[in-house]
């Protein structure tokens, strides 16, 4: 009653032999016979078939032609790497054979330490569901594993595929240490089956494996199922430890629904890190419990908060996703609403300069705001902030923010101006503000140790102090910091910081600013940072090239680069425009930081124009690159 | 040791299977890493200088560590007793499947209460609605309590031409006591009606779906419950059809009687007018949160558009756009009273659109079954857009911008009806790829084109065509073996480039009469080319048959010289109004050709008709004549902006048509002689309005700038 019998016979093999391989042999004539009535009775749908031509797939006319292949099935077999987004950086090789089969024949194994085993078992529910995202709605009235003419192959039905997953540590924290490391072999065994085995060392490499199962699928348009590629190999691993994303939820507040579906698309891409800018002086949208007038007093409104429980739990819906949420608190500038509650309750002012004007003689964007320093009791604040949110996202790296400090801010509030003077400072003189500054940063930090117990490394924004190396090296350690820089490519600052040794995470504007380019949101034209950053120039930003375009003979400087972040800063992004500032400009970064590929964006077209349509098929608004013509058309597209 | 763990795997998958399986594998010999997954192997990693992570004991302390930093001082204690510890143990107490279907969207949920109330109230000063605390407001009013009754209409958009005054005193009703009345012709009635009940899902549709979270007490309204708004609707003419001579100007008059009641009375001459009117009337009404109702102000607003031609150019040939996001840049325009949708339905890349005549155009030109607009989407399209005013304007772009869709000619016998179709290089026969131009010398060609034109006109019964006519590339045709010795043998010179315009404009001139001989005696829209350019006693082209669409820029002299000629004219020009530029290349590196992103307030300031008036005087100048002899901009029929799909689908056409088509909007409405700076508040407010209104419009500022007026500026 078994028709154990590998759809693969409508296919051709690598070396052209039709690879059919059915148990009793006498099935196999019945069923070529099958094959051959459906062939001659089968209406073809479309007018379009395509062939691949030196690892581009050919649009052509269907009419006469024999050898023609569906689309996906094109897009599967034809060319080096051409469905795997980001490209594996192990070595990695794929057959030219596809397998249709339906979705619920999928089985799995899971071989994992007991803390892992319910996190993969949620991941293979996020992988099926990914699946079903390739396939029309209700199968555009069809039956899954049949023809348009109507026709079942029973081969298609019964088709196997299974899928095994051993992870090897119990470990489900991720941290810069992380293995994310996985190794893939698919094969169509000689039993029939397609047999699909996942090893990776961590939790974290097994779902990015699975990622990339996923992505050797396509819909299968004659069957009305879904089609795995026969055959791969390939091993994989990241060459940065911080593939991120910086977002930012103060200028504009952004919905729980789309913080998911930015994890989400993050996951299809291996992007691991989101980095979140919770607040600025806009707006302190996150609920702290243990101070609740900091959300009260700086939530636009009473709907545009994230509660405690809703962070807790997108932290734990992140870390399902290969995705840790790293909190930034901006501090001791982009501080404002919020805190203004301070003197009411008797606390004194906690921040300064709030909403003063005229904002540019205070700030670098309206409204103003800063910490005030002076304040003992703003650090009690502070040390409640700290301690909530390392509850919520029990981070292994905390962003201390320590951007765009205002000196003249300080400079005009009288307790500050005091505060110099008591000290015997010259309260007129800039350098006393710089130093108040390096004090606040020494203090927070070890607030921010006592309060969580343990040395997590801390990011810092590349500022005056990163760049100040008088006042630097009391203040700033290596050992301790993280630099984030979001000055040029070519700032200098970049090589004095990597020469005294400190880690980089690259987030410079001219490549990897998302929000550059749009209309002014303060008077007229274009907005500051203009112009767009397209997705070649995202691509072609190396975080290797730019530490090596500093690096003196002998040095080193490559391995200091833990990674990068491309921001959107949110004062013109919301729910409305997430996705399409993300991606798949995103996806340009992800290779980027995954594989630091030698080869620049064009040879990255053809694949990141598909995986922009897979991107979409999942449900993520990302844009278009091209016209579809040139998705139907490989390589035509060009100069 | 990579083959090893592989080994490993392959063992294990096969544990439950017939051993032989494995043949072309290693023998699964070392199963014992299997039983012990925490052997060291950290030398599968890309780099060895990394060492295995394994869970360190210092991990755990998160969850039980409160007593670590317990906080001295109490002045917290005046809100609930919750920490963030209790919160982290109830959600880690349940599964992951629970808690994710049941998260609900913000915006509908209150996440501040009481005691946490939300502190700010807003007031009115110097025009201005800014943000203040509860405790300081001696006027406090909601947000949009405020701008309803602050400044001079700050939620109207575009705003009106006529004289108008807006109340102070917002007055309050329900939604359920809502009435209107039609009083129109028979013709248009329906439409009346429609449009009244889409006014009404408006007003409904403005009170959150949890009502309100401020948690206001409310005002003392004894006649709350029982007070009606009725709105009277009055049309004067039956005409059903939008045309360049249509009226659209109304009146729009809310008063509250002296029985304490709302009446609102809109009067047209047209249903378009009318409808426009309903449309201000929706923007003076506001979420009162207070009374969980409604609230209106009095007004008196006369309004008419300065330019008949309000429109977007959209491009669905690159991609496709699906009718689903067609209807809702047509009810997004309705919003913004623009009326007319330009539809460049057809380019090289693709033939979208079903003819029933040819169904092959569609067939072999679209790019998949799915991506196709059937003629009864159409139909349906074209009355769901005369509905909310707004005119369906399409374009059969040629002798250029043809190619698929067309391919089967030859197979059928009819010859090439396109020549140069994807011929490579491109640059040197196209401006971009896939290249593509009509085969203008077989007469079987025309049968095609008339087939398709009798169907357009049957489908969208225009007022108004479009035959593209742009990007002619004359090397493509003398290129081609059939059409050089066609005007070899009509005695010309098949090098000589004048041959082919002379083709070209007998293309021109036959289209021309085929369309007029099927929809009657009407003018047919051109894009500016290098026909449009030529001397006016060259060109051949007759300005009582040609609107020309500017797609150059706004100091191109060739619009003088249209001008000039006397033709009627339809600005696109792309340094101000093409939506499409400032992204990524499409082929190539670096930014595209039209870089940078025009800007909201690039798009707002472009105006008309200063570019008709800046030629006016220099013509004037030239000829020495007086200024008052002709004036330029009554040749200015309006504007387009465009947006091209190169980049574009419906994963991203409303941020890139809104607010910028508002913009726009505003400038085609009004003309104001005011510049964006002027604009803004009202556009930010708007841009809100249509999110609400399901239209994914961008963000323009942070919405700090929305709660305190004017402070988000630059000098």
């Amino acid at each position: 009653m078994v028709l154990k019998c590998s759809a693969s016979l409508w296919y051709r093999g690598s070396n052209g032999a039709p690879t059919v391989r059915c148990r009793p042999q006498r099935l196999t004539m019945r069923l070529l016979l099958l094959c051959c009535a459906l062939a001659a009775a089968g209406a073809e749908p479309s007018v379009w078939t395509w062939r691949c031509e030196s690892g581009s797939c050919v649009r052509r006319p269907a009419a006469g032609v024999t050898d023609g292949m569906q689309f996906g099935t094109c897009k599967l077999t034809c060319g080096e790497l051409s469905v795997v987004w980001p490209r594996p950086t192990g070595p990695a090789a794929f057959g030219s054979e596809t397998v249709p089969f339906l979705i619920d024949n999928i089985q799995f194994q899971l071989v994992a330490p007991d803390p892992v085993k319910p996190m993969l078992q949620t991941a293979t529910e996020i992988f099926l569901d990914s699946l079903r995202a390739l396939q029309p709605s209700g199968l555009g009235g069809r039956r899954a594993g049949c023809r348009p003419d109507g026709a079942c192959e029973p081969a298609v039905a019964e088709q196997a595929v299974k899928v095994t997953v051993a992870v090897e540590s119990a470990g489900t924290a991720l941290t810069l240490e992380t293995s994310e490391y996985h190794q893939l072999l698919v094969n169509h065994t000689a039993g029939g089956e397609v047999s699909v085995l996942l090893y990776a060392t961590t939790f974290f490499g097994a779902r990015h494996g699975l990622e990339t199962v996923s992505q050797l699928i396509e819909y299968d348009d004659e069957n009305a199922c879904l089609q795995i590629l026969g055959s791969a190999t390939l091993s994989d691993a990241p060459v940065y430890p911080i593939r991120a994303l910086t977002i930012d939820t103060s200028r504009s507040f952004i919905p729980l629904s789309a913080l998911r579906r930015t994890i989400d698309a993050m996951a299809m891409n291996k992007l691991n890190t989101l980095h979140w800018h919770v607040t600025d002086t806009h707006s302190f949208p996150i609920e702290v419990v243990s101070e609740p007038r900091l959300v009260q007093y700086g939530a636009y409104s009473p709907e545009k908060v994230y509660s405690a429980r809703e962070v807790a739990e997108l932290v734990r819906y992140g870390r399902q996703r290969g995705v840790r949420l790293l909190p930034e608190l901006d501090a001791p500038a982009h501080v404002g609403y919020g805190w203004q509650w301070g003197e009411d309750a008797g606390l004194g002012r906690l921040a300064v300069c709030v909403g003063e004007e005229p904002w540019q003689s205070y700030c670098v964007e309206p409204p103003c705001g800063q910490m005030n320093i002076v304040n003992e009791n703003m650090y009690t604040v502070l040390g409640k902030i700290y301690k909530d949110f390392n509850a919520l996202f029990q981070p292994d790296i905390f962003h201390m923010g320590g951007d765009e400090i205002n000196f003249n801010c300080w400079k005009s509030s009288p307790e500050i101006a005091e505060h110099v003077k008591d000290r015997g400072g010259d309260p007129s003189d800039d350098s006393e503000y710089m130093r108040l500054w390096a004090q606040y940063q020494v203090r927070a930090a070890g607030l921010w140790r006592n309060v969580t117990g343990r040395s997590t490394p801390l990011l810092l924004w590349t500022s005056d102090l990163t760049k100040q190396e008088a006042v630097r090296p009391s203040a700033l350690k290596p050992s301790q910091y993280i630099i984030q820089v979001w000055t040029t490519g070519t700032d200098q600052q970049i090589g004095d910081l990597l020469r005294q040794g400190f880690p980089l995470l690259l987030s410079n504007y001219d490549a990897w600013y998302l929000d550059c380019g749009f209309s002014a949101w303060v008077g007229v034209g274009n907005n500051w940072c203009s112009p767009y950053k397209s997705w070649q120039t995202v691509y072609d930003n190396s975080p290797r090239a730019i530490a090596r375009s500093f690096e003196p003979a002998g040095a080193d400087y490559a391995s200091l680069v833990r990674g990068g972040s491309a921001a959107l800063w949110s004062e013109q992004s919301d729910a409305q425009t997430l996705d399409s500032r993300l991606w798949p400009r995103g996806a340009a970064l992800a290779e980027r930081l995954w594989a630091e590929p030698d080869t620049d964006s064009a040879a990255a077209l053809t694949r990141l124009v598909h995986h922009r349509e897979r991107m979409v098929q999942r449900g993520i608004g990302a844009e278009p690159l091209q016209p579809e013509y040139c998705h139907l058309n490989d390589g035509v597209c060009t100069t | 040791m990579k083959l090893l763990l592989l080994c490993l795997l392959v063992w294990v998958a096969n544990a439950q299977d017939t051993p032989n399986k494995a043949e072309h594998h290693e023998t699964p010999h070392t199963t014992e890493h299997h039983e012990t997954p925490h052997t060291d192997t950290t030398e599968h990693h890309e780099n060895p200088n990394k060492t295995e992570h394994h869970e360190a004991p210092n991990k755990t302390e998160h969850h039980e560590a409160p007593n670590k930093t317990e906080h001295a001082s109490g002045e917290a204690s005046h809100t609930e007793h919750k920490t963030v510890e209790a919160i982290l143990s109830k959600a880690e107490e349940e599964k992951v499947s629970d808690w994710v279907q049941d998260w609900v969207e913000p915006g509908s949920v209150c996440k501040l209460k009481s005691p946490l109330t939300f502190p700010w109230m807003w007031e009115c000063r110097e025009g201005a609605c800014l943000r203040t605390p509860v405790s300081e407001a001696t006027n406090g009013m909601t947000l949009g309590g405020c701008k309803l009754t602050c400044g001079k209409g700050l939620t109207l958009w575009p705003k009106p031409t006529g004289t108008f005054t807006i109340g102070k005193t917002p007055v309050s009703f329900k939604y359920s006591q809502v009435i209107v009345i039609v009083d129109a012709p028979q013709d248009v009635r329906g439409h009346v009606e429609k449009a009244g009940n889409r006014l009404k899902e408006t007003l409904r549709d403005m009170r959150p779906p949890g009502g309100s979270c401020l948690e206001l007490s409310s005002a003392s309204d004894a006649n709350l419950a029982t007070r009606q708004l009725t709105i009277r609707v009055t049309v004067e003419r039956s005409d059903a059809s939008l045309t360049l001579k249509t009226d659209e100007s109304y009146k729009l008059n809310i008063t509250h009687t002296d029985a304490d009641q709302l009446e609102a009375h809109i009067e047209a001459k047209t249903f378009f007018g009318a409808r426009h009117g309903m449309e201000t009337l929706s923007q003076l009404v506001a979420y009162d949160d207070a009374n969980d109702a409604l609230m209106t102000v009095t007004a008196d607003v006369r309004d008419a558009p300065v330019y008949p031609v309000r429109a977007l150019t959209l491009d669905t040939s690159r991609n496709f756009i699906s009718v689903a996001g067609l209807r809702r840049t047509i009810g997004a325009m309705a919003m913004n009273k623009l009326n007319t949708l330009h539809w460049h339905i057809t380019d090289t890349h693709s033939f979208p659109i079903e003819i029933t005549g040819e169904p092959r155009l569609a067939q072999y030109g679209a790019y998949s079954p799915r991506e196709v607009y059937t003629r009864a989407e159409v139909e349906e399209l074209v009355q769901f857009a005369l509905e909310r005013g707004v005119r369906l304007l399409p374009e059969l772009d040629m002798p250029a911008h043809v190619g698929f869709g067309w391919q089967w000619g030859e197979k059928a016998g009819m010859g090439n009806l396109t020549v140069c179709l994807g011929k490579e290089p491109w640059q040197q026969f196209c401006v971009e790829p896939p290249c593509g131009q009509m085969n203008i010398i077989n007469e079987n060609l025309y049968k095609v084109l008339k087939t398709i034109l009798v169907e357009y006109n049957d489908v969208f019964q225009p007022d108004l065509f479009h035959i593209g006519g742009d990007e002619i590339n004359l090397n493509c045709w003398k290129t081609t073996p059939e059409i050089a010795a066609f005007v070899k043998e009509k005695g010309g010179d098949p090098t000589d480039d004048e041959e082919y315009m002379k083709l070209w404009i007998q293309f021109q001139e036959r289209v021309y009469d085929m369309w007029t001989s099927i929809a009657g005696e009407q003018k047919t829209i051109l894009w500016t080319s290098h026909l449009t350019q030529r001397p006016a006693e060259e060109s051949l082209l007759d300005p009582s048959k040609y609107i020309i669409q500017i797609w150059t820029t706004g100091k191109d002299q060739q619009i003088g010289d249209l001008l000039k000629q006397g033709y009627e004219l339809i600005l696109s020009n792309y340094d101000a109004w093409y939506l499409d530029c400032g992204f990524s290349a499409w082929v190539g590196k670096g930014n595209n050709w039209c870089s940078p992103y025009k800007s909201w307030q690039t798009v707002y300031e472009n105006s008309p008709r200063k570019i008709a008036q800046s030629f006016q005087s220099n013509s004037d100048a030239a000829a020495s004549q007086p200024a008052s002899q002709s004036d330029f901009s009554a040749q200015i029929l309006g504007g387009s902006a465009a947006l091209w799909t190169e980049q574009a689908d419906d994963a991203n056409l409303d941020t890139k048509l809104w607010p910028r088509g508002a913009a726009l909007a505003e400038r085609l409405w009004a003309e104001p002689e005011t510049d964006s700076l002027a604009a803004q508040w009202r556009l930010v407010h708007h841009r809100r309005r249509m999110v609400a209104r399901g239209v994914h419009a961008e963000t323009m500022q942070p919405k700090y700038c929305h709660q305190y007026d004017g402070t988000c500026y630059i000098d």
